[in-house]
């Protein structure tokens, strides 16, 4: 007598993808702890680098205008967490927002005057133990009240 | 009368089909955000102030990034990519009973290879300008002026409207 095994299934089920997916989620994983996820940098560019008083810190050239400074002095505030900004022309301000209205209503008249907008230079003297958040924020001000030319000068 | 059958039905296990789809989509995602083997040296503990306004730097090859520190010393802790590997700079240092300037060395040798490039100040947001300040003199003195301080994208603290600046510093 014949015995019959048991019927053979058949799955239609196309190529094996077990091999592909395998290697495809080592290569996901491998990419997901290689890459950063940190948030964006910013870069605040300046071409004006440090002057030792607020000048060019170098001899002009021969016909060469030198550009007009603004000058803003910068201090902790008495609790030491903030800063305390003024300039010529201004209220001593410790908040960025403000010290941005400042400059750019001192930016208007110095542009009303005859002063090219392009020969407008901030000079940033801060004390020594301005923290550089603060700097940075003060440097943001000026960038956002359409200031070109950002400086640092020496402290002493 | 003829008799209609259900077709078969064929049983082909989980469909794989929209898994393979989104991990592929995946996959290119990182691929183009990830930057693998391209390191310029930054220290990723450092705590960088946030700004709003700032350019993107695309390509990081013509710049030297300095990551700057805070100390209790009289100078910062500077960190800098030299051939290749991150290490320490000291502002002076006494080496054989002569004062050598590092930093001032290595921007020179920088200057020198890379005409127009720029340097990158990845300083700690708490670093005063006291120790800030030896840095750009030093840049002033290898006659760079290209500067460019990294910030991280974001509204910080100070930009917080006024009622809600006052409201916080009376808590």
């Amino acid at each position: 007598m014949k015995i019959s095994g048991a019927k053979k299934i058949h799955y239609d089920s196309g190529p094996n993808m077990t091999p592909l997916v395998d290697v495809v989620m080592v290569i996901l994983i491998f990419l997901m702890l290689a890459g950063s996820f940190g948030g964006a940098s910013h870069f605040l560019i300046s071409k004006q680098g440090i002057k030792a008083s607020g000048g060019h810190g170098r001899p002009l050239k021969p016909g060469e205008v030198p550009d007009v400074n603004l000058e803003i002095r910068v201090d902790n505030s008495s609790d030491g967490t903030g800063f305390v900004a003024q300039g010529t022309g201004f209220q001593p301000t410790g908040s960025a927002e403000k010290l941005q209205g400042e400059l750019d209503a001192r930016r208007q008249q110095m542009i009303a005057s005859g002063t090219p907008a392009g020969q407008i230079q901030v000079v940033l003297f801060p004390g020594r133990y301005v923290k550089y958040t603060n700097l940075i924020a003060i440097y943001q001000a000026a960038m956002r009240a359409h200031f070109e030319k950002i400086a640092f000068a020496t402290s002493h | 009368m003829k008799k209609h059958h259900m077709p078969d039905m064929k049983e082909g296990g989980v469909n794989v089909t929209p898994l393979i789809d989104i991990i592929m989509c995946l996959i290119i995602f990182f691929m183009l955000v990830t930057k693998i083997g391209v390191s310029r040296g930054e220290l990723k503990a450092l705590d960088l102030p946030k700004t709003i306004l700032g350019k993107e730097i695309k390509d990081f090859g013509n710049t030297l990034t300095l990551n700057v520190q805070p100390t209790n010393l009289d100078e910062p802790q500077i960190t800098t990519l030299v051939d290749g590997s991150t290490k320490d700079i000291k502002m002076v240092d006494t080496i054989g009973g002569t004062v050598q300037r590092p930093l001032l060395t290595i921007l020179k040798k920088y200057k020198e290879t890379h005409s127009g490039g720029s340097i990158i100040i990845r300083a700690d947001r708490d670093l005063t300008y006291k120790q800030l300040e030896q840095v750009l003199l030093t840049c002033a003195d290898a006659e760079i002026s290209n500067l460019a301080y990294e910030t991280k994208n974001g509204p910080d603290a100070s930009d917080a409207p006024p009622a809600a600046a006052s409201a916080s510093a009376a808590q």
